[in-house]
C-alpha cells in the first residue's frame, strides 16, 4: 500500500520564486471556528501561524483570543506577539480521506505580518517528507507515522 | 531537553482522542465529513485557480483584493475588510472563499 499524500501547490507557474502552498480546513476548538486556510509551507517556521488575512476570513478577533495568553515570537521583522489556541488541521490526501493534525494554533492580528500568509511550520512538516518539484510542478507532502487517519510523530 | 518518545499505545489513544473531537466538532457542525471534504476540495480548486491565472488577474485588478469562489471571481475590494462584507452580504460565508491581494509590487517574502 502506498503511504498516504497531501498534495500541495506551487501558487504561480510563472514566477520563478513562486511559494507552495497547501489548503487545510482548521478548527480551533475553544471559538468554535471550522473553516478553510491555505497555508504556506514554510519550513523556516517553528510553529503553525494563523496570520491576520485568515483570522479575518474566519472571524477571529482580538477580544476573543486575549483570554488565553500570549507567546512572543522572532522574526525576520523583530519580536511578535501571538495567541496560542488549541487546533485540529484537517487535510484531504489524495485518495480524498481527511488526515487529521493536533496542534497549537499561534495566532497573531498584529498589522507587521498583515500582508504574510499563514504558516505551516515545522510541528507538522517534521513529522512529514516533503517534495517540492518545481520543474514537475508537484508538491506533496507524506506523513511518515498515521494511526486512524491521524498524524502523529514518527 | 530529551524528546519523549511515544509508544505503539499511547500514540493509539492520541489518535483516537483526536478523532473522537473532530467526530464532536463534525457533530457540532451539523457536518458530515464528505461535506467537509468537498468544501475543502472545493477551497483547493478556487485556490489554485487563484494561482493559475495570478498573471491575468494581476493585470484585471490590479492592487485589489479578489475573492475566488467555485472558480469564478465574486468581488473585488480595494481592502479585505470591504472584499469580505461584499461576499458576506452574497449569503457566502467568507471563510470559504479563497481570498488574496493582487499586489503590482509585491514585498520580497522572506519568512
Amino acid at each position: 500500500m502506498s503511504p498516504v499524500a497531501i498534495q500541495g501547490y506551487y501558487l504561480s507557474r510563472s514566477n520563478p520564486l513562486s511559494p507552495l502552498y497547501v489548503e487545510t480546513t482548521v478548527r480551533l476548538t475553544r471559538l468554535g471556528v471550522q473553516d478553510t486556510v491555505d497555508f504556506l509551507i514554510d519550513t523556516g517556521a517553528d510553529m503553525t501561524c494563523l496570520h491576520p488575512q485568515d483570522a479575518a476570513r474566519l472571524g477571529v478577533s482580538y477580544d476573543r483570543i486575549q483570554p488565553m495568553g500570549s507567546v512572543t515570537s522572532v522574526g525576520v521583522g523583530g519580536p511578535l506577539e501571538y495567541y496560542r489556541e488549541e487546533a485540529t488541521l484537517i487535510f484531504r490526501d489524495q485518495d480524498d480521506t481527511e488526515l487529521l493534525f493536533y496542534c497549537h494554533i499561534h495566532i497573531s492580528l498584529s498589522p507587521a505580518v498583515a500582508e504574510l500568509p499563514s504558516l505551516l511550520g515545522r510541528d507538522f512538516l517534521n513529522r512529514c517528507s516533503l517534495l517540492a518539484d518545481n520543474p514537475e510542478n508537484q508538491v506533496l507532502i507524506t506523513p511518515a507515522n498515521t494511526i486512524s487517519g491521524v498524524i502523529l510523530p514518527a | 531537553m530529551p524528546i519523549r518518545k511515544y509508544d505503539r499505545a499511547e500514540q493509539v489513544a492520541e489518535a483516537n482522542r483526536i478523532r473522537e473531537e473532530f467526530e464532536r466538532g463534525l457533530a457540532a457542525n451539523n457536518k458530515t465529513t464528505e461535506e467537509l471534504l468537498d468544501d475543502l476540495r472545493q477551497f483547493s480548486e478556487d485556490c489554485q485557480y487563484l494561482g493559475y491565472n495570478w498573471d491575468a488577474l494581476l493585470k484585471r485588478f490590479p492592487d485589489l483584493w479578489v475573492a475566488v469562489y467555485r472558480a469564478e471571481v465574486i468581488g473585488t475590494a480595494p481592502t479585505q475588510q470591504a472584499l469580505i462584507k461584499q461576499v458576506s452580504d452574497q449569503g457566502i460565508r467568507p471563510g470559504k472563499v479563497a481570498m488574496k491581494f493582487l499586489n503590482t509590487n509585491p514585498p520580497l517574502l522572506v519568512v
